[in-house]
This record gives C-alpha cells, structure tokens and sequence, in this order.
C-alpha cells in the first residue's frame, strides 16, 4: 500500500474514486480531469468517505482468517446516482438456464424492451442487441457490462426477474480507487487508471439508506466473501430402498445351444450373442424388472435367426444356495425350444463376462414347443449387476427431493441418511427422484438398518490437496474456468463455489504458503452450506497460516510482484520468520499522540488443543494436546478446532507438532498497536523489523526496556483515509530457540566454467533475501560448493568467496571473488551452493543457522 | 566420506523429532543413509508368474514372452526359475533374452541337472536394461526327458547406490558434509528434502507386478487359444480371473501390458482384460506389447485387504484363431 502514500510526505494528497458491480456509474471525490475506464460515466464530486472510518483489517490466529474492516461511503443525490437508485420500469422472467458466456436470454416476452437496452440479472448487467419471438428471447446479448458474467438459473416459480434498473444493492462489488493529486490539486496522467491504485475490494452489505441528503452504503472487505456460506445441501427423505443397480453397457451375454440325437451326432447349434444392455449409460440405473427385460428382448432378437430351433426366455424366481449361502429370489433363467423329436439331448452353455454355467439335459425325443430347461441364472459372479437379491437390499436408496432439483445431485458423493454420513458411488435422477447406489459408510460398512423415510442431506464435496481445495472454492463459477482461464482452478459447480476472478486471488502466495500443509495429500471437505472460513481456515490456524486480502508486492519466494493488485492470499501469523519486508523506527511513529505505541498480552493461551478431524463431514476420533504444566498451575482452557481429513492416523504428529509450537510461543508474545506515518511498505503478513526506545516495549530475549530491535509480524494494519495515520498490529516474542535451515541453492548458471575471479554464477531468486542479508553484516560471503550424489565435499574450506549479491532478470546472482581450493567443476543444474563448515564460517551463519553438531548454531565464537 | 547404506533400514522413532527443538544431524544422517538402504533393498516383483503351459513337455523348447517395464536404472535383478522335471535325467537349460530393438542374450544357464520327479529352482542375478520391453525366457531338457516350467519371480536384487544422479532421480547421499572429519557443516535445505524425494524416486521407479498370465508363444504349443475353447470362434474366451491385491490402495490406476497373437487377419482390440463386472481396455493382438491403464474399484479399498479380480479374454475373427501370450498388470506407489 506504500506506493500511493509515499508522496504524502512531500505534501501530496490521496484523491478517491469508486465503482459498483454492474452500476456504469464512477463516483469520484473531484473532478480529476482524467478519462473514465471504458464503460463508466464519471460523477464528479458524489464520492463521500470522509466519514469512514479506517480501512484495513485484521488476522484472526484462531480462525486462520483476515477480518477486514468494512468500508462506509456516502453518494450525494445527484441525478446520475438518482438514476441508478430508482425503480425499474422494464421487466420480464427469464424462462430456461443460461451460462455465462452465452448470448441469448429466453423470457417470458420481450414486450417494452428495444434493442441497444441494457437489462440486469443477479449482480450483471447486459446489453441486448436484438429482440426475438418464439420463444421470446433477447439475442446479441453482450455480457458482464460494467462487471463479470455469472451462469443463471431459470426457476419454475418465476423468481429469476429481469430488470433494466438494478433490483437490488446487497453483494454488488465495490472498488475503491486511490489517486496521487500533488499540493496544488493537479493529477498526473491522463486516465484516471494510469496511477491509481486498488484500495479496497469489497461487497455491498448495506444500502442504499437515506442519510441526511446522501445516500449511504456499507461494504464488507474481499475476504469477508469467504465468511459467506455456499449453498446449502440438497435434501430429501428416503422413500423405499429397492435394488437399483447401475447398468453394465458392454457386458456382453453369449449363450450356446446344441442339440444332439440319439445316435450323439450334433443335429443343430446356435450361438446367440447379446449385449442386453448396450443402449444404456454406465451412470444409469436399472431394477431387476428392467434387466431382465432387456436381457429378453435381446434374447428374442437373437433367437429370431435360430429357424425356430430356439424361441423365447422367461423368468422365475425361486429360493436355492448359492456359495454356500440360502438366497432368495434366484432368478432361474427358462428357455423354450421349437418342437423336434429326434433330439436326445441338449446341451446349454451361457457365458456373462467371463463366467460360463454348463449344463447338459436328457429330453429323450420329447422335445417340444414350451418345453423349458432352466438354467440358474449366473449372476453370482455379478452380484453388483444382475442376479440374485439376499434379503433386502442393503446399499441403495430411493429419494424423494424437497426442491425438486434432482439433476443437481453429483453423479458419486456423500449424503448424509439419518445421522450416518454415507458414500454413494452413483446416482441418478428421475423427476424428482435419486437413486442413490453403492452406500458405505465412512468406516466401509453398508447400512445395517432400514433407512426408509429417513432424511438425506446430499453432501456437495471436493477431494483435492489444500491449495486446490481453497482455490476451487474461491473460483468456481459453475462455468468451467470462466473465472480462471490461465490457473484453470474453477471446476465445480455453482453451489461450491465464490466465483472469485483469479485476478483477484494471489495463487502463487497461496500455493507456496500452504503447499507445505500435508504436501499432496488430498482432504475431503462438504461444501454445502459451510463457508470457507468454516470448513478450512481452521486447518490454516492450527497451523500458524490465515487467508487475508491484501495488496500483492511479492510473492513468497520473495520475487517482486509489481503489480500490486489487491487479492486473497495467505500469510504466516507466526511472530518469528525470514526476512523483513520494512523497518518501523521511532521517526515514523505519531508522536503527538499518546496511544502511539500500546502493547498487550495476548489471551489466555490455551491449555489444550482439541482438533477434531472429519471426513466428509463426519466425525472421527478427536486428538488433543495438553499443556500439562500449564494445567497444574491453572484451570484448563481448550482451544479447539475442526479440519477435514481422509486419514487420522497421518495427521496426528503434525497436530501435535502444531499444539507444541502454540504452547511454547504463546507464553511470551505480545501484541503492540503502533500508530505511524502511511508510507511504510509493508503489508499485512509482513514481518517488519522494529527499532523503537519506547518504554513500553520489552525485548524479552535481553529483558531490557525502551531498546527494542526486533522482527514483528504485522497481524493488523488499517488506514484512516481521512488522515493517512496508518495502524499496526504487531505480534512479537514468543521467542523459542529457533534457527533456520542452511541455504543449499542450486547452480543455474555460471558465466565461466570453472568459475574464475569476478565470474557471476546464477541461483534461484528466493536465496537472494538470505545472501543478501549475510553480504551485508559480514561484508563478504562465503560459500562451499558441493555437487549432490557424488563425493559432497572433498576439503574445507572449498568453493567460493563472493561480494556481490543481485537480482538480476528474477535470479539471484553472486560474484565471485575469490577461490578458497582453486578451479572447480561446476556442473549447472546440479552442484549447489550452501554454507561453510566452521572453519570459514560467518557471523551471520553462525547467529541463525543450523549446524550438524546438535542442530544449534554455530554460535558467537563460531 | 562415503556413500553407506542401512540395511536394513534404521527406523527413526516420531519420538526423535518430537524431543529435538530444531534439526539434527544424527536422524537427518540415519534417514538420508535409510534411503540409501532402501535403494538396495527394495525389490517389488517385477514379473511373478505362475506359467500355464502343458505338463511334462518333451521334445522341445517352451518359450514364453514376458512384457516388463523395468527400472530407468539399469538395474540388477534376482530372477528364480521353478521347473518340474519328470521322467529321465537329461539337463536343463534356460536361456533369458530381453527385446529392445532386438533380441540379445542376457543370460544362459549352462547344464543344469535335473533328477526324475523332482524341482529344480535356478538362481540368477542379471541386469535388464532400462529400454527393455519383453523378455523372451527359453526352457530346453534333453530329448527324451519331460518337464514342466511351472514359474518365475523376478525382482530388483542388491543395487549398491554408485556415485551419480540416477536417471529415476535418486540421488545418493555422500556422508562427507554430515559425518566426515571435523563436521560442523550446516543442515541444509536440500540434504532435509532429499531423503523423502529419494524414497518417492525409488517407489515410483519400480513397477511392482498385481497380476499375470503367461503361457508359450507359440499358438501350437500354447495351451489355450480362441480355437481350443469350447465356444465358437466368434465368442470371446476366458483365459483366466484371478485376484490382484494391493494391500492399502484406493481406487488405484494400474497399467495392463499384453502380447497376444493371431494366425491371421484383423488384430484389433481383440484381447480384454477386465475387472470382474467393471470396467476394462482392449488391446490389440498383433504380437507386439500393447499396453493400457485401467483403474480399479478395489474390494476393501484402503485396508490390507484391498483387492480386485482381473481376468483376461481374447476374441477372434472368423476364421482366425487368437491367443494370448502373456499379461502383465504393473502397478506403482501413486498410480
């Protein structure tokens, strides 16, 4: 947020404009001269936001979420902004579904509506082209004018109206746009979007509410959009459980017929082969009575080319064993042959996807037309396909839906029947019916009771490692990738997702912050009816991480992003880390104010740790960590969580590693809110490095007061527009011996091989933090060159000195000056760079590094 | 400083990590030489195959095809070869060729003796090249002498990591940074990362076979083809359905690889291998390896006893006669 309140300290000013979802209406401040973004009509002067108060938000630790502040602004009543806010005179119902990219709307009539108007739907607003009858339909339509497109659902009751003015406010996106105007009032550039900068991205929760004269609204922060819950289950009650089985398109059935006289020559034989099921879809759902009537009907068409030696099959059911167990219902196949008595025997051989029953019979030259061998039906080889019924079925369900949206119901899922949370493997859907098949619970087991006139929640669910998971969720649209066209995460359906743009979502600081947790092992999470917030963030906050909306300056491999747009991403909310983004001096603070500096303890940190896991919504056993010491010396005080998981047992050390490092940090870190000039460059998730003599603030490593010089992690900021007085909340101390890792940085390149003197050799960009800071407190670097997989280290001390460190065409690049152990091989891609033995050691490296004695550092004397 | 190997492994106890404050050298140094050991010892059966061929053959050679997808390494392997001899005394020899762009000798036995009615179980190790697309295994006994071969097992035997980066993406760990001389040297990022990567390298490289059916090459010799099934011949045969386990696994992707034959005629897609009553591929019988991937719907999925039946038929054309040589189904950790 720096950039545009870095010229305040030369006496610039910030200027405001704002725009609405769908509204092509700019509200600015002033009349800044400039030309409006393509679509808009500028509004001079309606803009108020004196009257809000700071903008910014807050880390919530415990709900591993940002908390934004919400945005109150004010439009005066002019006649642009009347226009918007009046009734609508035109109106019509759309008639069928449309997806967001396309471009003609069914409707009810099309009757006082003109080509060239523009109508809005939802939050959208769209321009028609051209009208239509039969059906009545607006054609041409162009899309997401002064906003984005969404798919809409046309409804049976007529609720989905069409307007030409807005119908409503509530949800519409709001963006607040931020202008550098120097002291004499001028503006640079020549449209208002060439320096502006994005200061607030939020929805309309409130308004328009007549103020005064004005009309005011309030807006909630992006990130508030994850607090909102996605929509909720499907529901219905079981109406009966009758087998239902999924249809088997390629089984192929053959059956083999022959007869023989009575001297044993073979008088006729036909092979019939059928594929009984070959017109319906693997998805679709059949009853024993329509298995058994295609397999007829199948059978008579093959029959048919026998002459007559072969007519028909029927049916019976009939109890028997089978594999040793009493079965009812034993579909006994019967087949009729054409009248011929000069056969003695017949022999019968069918074959159902490989398995062959095998039986011979003895007619003795009676056979006649009717006459009816039986033949058991095969089917035990298939029991999830055709065949027998043992008792009631077990693991299907018939469900009636209360809201008739049956085709809404995921082909394989989760429902919840009663209070048992089961897996369906398919489903399918007629009317307002869905057979549900293949019902397991969580723990694998079919339904042991009767689940008839039980309630059904069907569970929307997703299956994917965290980031994906969060990033599905915050884009999907129901339009596949309309809101990701180059990440491609927007994939499920309306109802489990935000349709948030990517642009509007750092994925890379997501990814990296977050591709730590679990690596890639998939979560299944419900998204019916649970926010973001709800099913996720308290994974994040267990493990020290929070989404947050912020202004993206770089990502978390350190590489700069210039773009500084404002998005969701992720932080770490713990108080130690890397390096700092800023350092926040005592010259920056508002000193005219008492409250400049206020430090506070955290709350009560907890005692205990209660995670409960769930899969798919259902619970499993919980684990909980306690802080025993702590118990004793005070009454316990839980802090508990819910996370989505697959597998228990994999989760359980790191839960209890995540527990530990809470116990340990909590005791001893501080919240400090600082007041400061605007200009400091830092955001939210930032650690900015703290050099102040307030009294107030204690470095608890030395115990000495008013001469603190540490890291803090920003977990606040907030800015009065009004006064550019920027807030900060900052974490520190929970100091635990922690040091980092060694640097170990593969070779890209080198501009000599061997490296020699003043050669330049080429490292990935997120070491450069690290070199950087150790150039600049020894002065030199020094480095050991080893190549993975061969002999890694032949002599200390062996590799390079360097003294230069810079980002160059987003790599890291070091200068060599000098060779500890002459030419080396360096082979790009492979050999590595990482820090010396003790020998050659730095101070830096001995102060924050680890080495191999005890997993300390080297310590002061090295 | 040398490149050292547990075996076997030296498992590090949760409790070892959750007593230290921060990274050690002594678990980092057991788990980066664990995966070294892991290198050497892990050895899933590449082929395991019961063979089903005529009993007590004489007279002639059995040769039998056998598809393999072997480590990118270039690997070792431990072959066993189980036959029955029954009547006289005649030697055996076996003979192991691998096919790349031809056929070249990889092993021959020499004179094995053989008593009446009794087993011979030969032991080799022998490396597979890592291009390597079948193996053709020769079985002879003097004439006038009958055997039987009855089965192989073929598995990566002891591979002591060398020196180098492996074409799988193992990368051996050299002690000279972490327990050579004075020490002191840094925990770094990569030595922390690379035992982990080194075991997925190692899992994922070698295919561990769920399934097989092999029989001779030749249609004459072989024991079932379309033509000696009772059905017609327009009617696909069953060779064989037997069940695969892999203990733990969800719905896992395996990969079907086939050699089937005709005497003539259209080849395509005439051999199916399936899961028993869901879904299958097909493959076509031109005498070459085919190859598929079929995911499985696993009975017990995700307990030691998640298992799914597999069978293999094969079709023919009128008048034509197919039969399948070989069938293996390869799986790997992640598939």
């Amino acid at each position: 947020m720096a950039r545009i309140w870095d010229p305040l300290q030369y006496g610039w000013s910030p200027g405001y404009w704002l725009t609405i979802q769908g509204i092509p209406l700019l509200a600015s401040e002033m009349n800044f001269g400039l030309t409006p973004p393509a679509g808009y009509t500028d509004d001079p002067g309606s803009l108020v936001i004196d009257e809000g108060a700071s903008v910014g938000q807050r880390v919530e630790r415990d709900r591993g979420i940002g908390v934004g502040y919400p945005l109150t602004f004010r439009l005066l009543d002019t006649a642009a902004v009347r226009a918007q806010i009046k009734v609508w005179t035109k109106t019509a119902v759309l008639q069928a579904d449309v997806s967001a990219v396309a471009t003609s709307f069914e409707v009810d009539s099309t009757a006082g509506w003109a080509p060239g108007d523009h109508f809005h739907i939802g939050a959208e607003r769209v321009l028609i082209d051209a009208l239509a009858a039969a059906p009545p339909r607006f054609t041409g339509c162009t899309r997401h004018v002064n906003g984005i497109a969404y798919t809409h659902k046309a409804d049976a009751t007529a609720t989905c109206r069409i307007t030409d003015l807005p119908r409503y406010w509530l949800g519409r996106i709001v963006e607040l746009w931020a202008l550098p105007v120097d002291p004499s009032g001028y503006v640079p550039g020549s449209a208002m979007t060439d320096d502006a900068e994005l200061v607030f991205h939020g929805h309309i929760s409130a308004g328009p509410d007549r103020v005064g004269d004005e009309w005011q609204f309030e807006a909630l922060s992006l990130d508030r959009v994850l607090a909102r819950p996605l929509s909720s289950a499907l529901t219905g009650k079981v109406i009966d459980t009758e087998f239902r089985r999924l249809a088997l398109p390629f089984l192929k059935i053959v059956y083999h017929f022959a007869s023989y006289d009575f001297a044993g020559a073979l008088v006729w034989s036909h092979d019939l082969v059928t594929i009984p099921m070959a017109t319906d879809l693997a998805t679709d759902l059949l009853s024993e009575t329509e298995i058994m009537s295609r397999i007829s009907t199948s059978f008579a068409a093959a029959a048919a080319g026998t002459g007559g030696n072969v007519e028909t099959i029927a049916w019976k059911a009939v109890e028997g064993i089978d594999n040793g167990q009493h079965i009812k219902n034993v579909w006994m196949a019967m087949f009729a042959f054409g009248t011929d008595a000069t056969i003695n025997t017949l022999h019968t051989r069918i074959t159902v996807g490989g398995w062959v029953n095998d039986e011979s019979w003895h007619v003795g030259g009676k056979l006649s037309t009717g006459i009816h061998l039986w033949s058991k039906w095969c089917g035990h080889i298939h029991p999830g396909s055709l065949g027998w019924v043992n008792g009631p079925p077990q693991d299907v369900a018939a469900v009636r839906m209360d809201d008739a949206l049956g085709a809404d119901v995921p082909a394989a899922g989760f429902a919840k029947i009663g209070d048992v949370v089961y897996e369906f493997k398919a489903s399918g859907a007629s009317n307002d019916t869905v057979f549900l098949s293949g019902l397991k619970t969580i723990a694998g087991q079919v339904p042991t009771q009767d689940l008839t006139k039980e309630t059904v929640e069907i569970l929307r669910t997703d299956t994917a490692p965290m980031p994906d998971l969060l990033l599905r969720q915050f884009m999907s649209s129901g339009t596949a990738n309309l809101r990701s066209p180059v990440t491609l995460h927007d994939r499920l359906d309306q109802t489990q997702g935000y349709g948030i743009s990517e642009t509007l979502i750092h994925v890379a600081g997501i990814e990296n912050v977050c591709g730590a947790l679990f690596g890639q092992t998939p979560l299944t999470v419900p998204s019916s009816g649970q926010s973001t917030e709800e099913a996720l963030c308290p994974l994040l906050a267990l493990s020290g991480r929070a989404l947050v909306a912020k202004p993206v300056d770089h990502d978390e491999s350190g590489a700069p992003d210039t773009s500084r747009a404002y998005r969701i991403s992720m932080v770490r909310t713990g108080p130690s880390g890397g390096s700092y983004a800023a350092t926040i001096t005592d010259a920056h603070i508002i000193a005219s104010d008492p409250a400049a500096v206020e430090v506070r303890r955290l709350g009560d940190p907890p005692t205990r740790i209660r995670v409960q896991g769930q899969i798919a919504g259902e619970d499993v056993a919980p684990i909980v960590v306690n802080d025993k010491g702590r118990e004793q010396a005070q009454s316990p005080s839980e802090l508990s969580f819910t996370i989505p998981m697959i597998e228990r047992n994999p989760i359980v050390s790191m839960v209890t590693t995540w527990a530990r490092a809470r116990f340990a940090s909590d005791q001893s870190a501080r919240e400090v809110d600082v007041l400061t000039v605007p200009w400091i460059d830092a955001e939210i998730g930032d650690l900015v490095r703290l050099t102040s003599v307030h009294p107030g603030l204690v470095d608890l490593v030395t115990g000495a007061a008013g001469a603190f010089d540490g890291v803090a992690r920003v977990i606040g900021s907030s800015i009065m527009y009004d006064t550019g007085v920027r807030r900060w909340t900052l974490l520190f101390g929970g100091y635990i011996t922690s040091l980092s890792l060694c640097p170990s940085a593969e070779i890209s390149l080198a501009s000599a091989y061997p490296p020699i003197v003043n050669s330049t050799i080429d490292v990935p960009f997120k070491y450069y933090p690290h070199f950087a800071q150790l150039l600049a407190q020894d002065g030199v670097i020094t480095l050991t060159l080893y190549d993975p997989g061969s002999a890694e280290q032949v002599a200390d001390p062996y590799g390079y000195t360097f003294d230069g460190v810079e980002e160059v065409a987003g790599v890291c690049r070091l200068t060599v000056a000098s060779l500890l152990n002459g030419a080396e091989v360096v082979t790009p891609a492979l050999s590595r760079l990482a820090t010396p033995k003790t020998a050659t050691a730095t101070t830096y490296q001995n102060a924050h590094l680890m080495h191999d004695g005890d997993g300390t550092s080297w310590g002061a004397g090295g | 400083m040398a490149i050292n190997s547990n075996t076997p492994l030296s498992v590090v106890a949760e409790a070892t990590f959750n007593a230290l404050p921060v990274a050690d050298k002594d678990p980092l140094l057991t788990i980066l030489e664990n995966a070294n050991g892991m290198y050497e010892a892990h050895a899933p059966a590449l082929i395991s195959a019961l063979y089903t061929c005529e009993h007590l053959i004489t007279g002639r050679s059995a040769v039998f095809w056998i598809p393999v997808l072997p480590s990118i390494d270039g690997l070792d392997y431990d072959f066993s070869h189980w036959v029955y001899g029954g009547a006289g005394v005649g030697a055996v020899t076996i003979t192991v060729e691998e096919y790349i762009a031809g056929w070249g000798a990889i092993h021959a036995s020499g004179a094995l003796g053989l008593a009446a009615a009794t087993w011979l179980r030969h032991n080799h190790t022998t490396a597979i090249s890592a291009s390597a697309t079948i193996l053709r295994v020769t079985i002879s006994r003097a004439a006038g002498s009958e055997f039987s071969p009855s089965a192989i097992l073929v598995r990566p035997g002891t591979n002591a990591p060398a020196v180098g980066v492996k074409a799988s993406g193992f990368v051996p760990f050299d002690d000279g940074m972490l327990a050579v001389g004075t020490s002191d040297a840094g925990i770094n990022t990569e030595h922390l990362n690379r035992g982990p990567q080194n075991a997925m390298a190692i899992l994922r490289d070698r295919r561990q076979c769920v399934w097989s059916f092999v029989q001779e090459y030749s249609q004459t010799d072989a024991v079932y083809s379309t033509y000696t099934s009772p059905l017609s011949d327009t009617v696909p045969a069953c060779f064989g359905q037997a069940v695969g386990l892999i203990p733990f696994a969800h719905d896992p992707v395996v990969t079907v690889y086939a050699i089937g034959v005709v005497d003539g005629g259209a080849t395509t897609d005439l051999i199916d291998v399936y899961q028993v009553g869901k879904s299958g591929v097909k493959l076509d019988a031109d005498g070459a390896v085919q190859s598929a991937s079929l995911t499985l719907e696993m009975d017990a999925s995700g307990t030691i006893e998640a298992r799914a039946k597999i069978g293999a038929d094969a079709a023919c054309k009128a008048g034509q006669v197919t039969h399948i040589a070989a069938v293996i189904v390869l799986w790997r950790p992640g598939d």
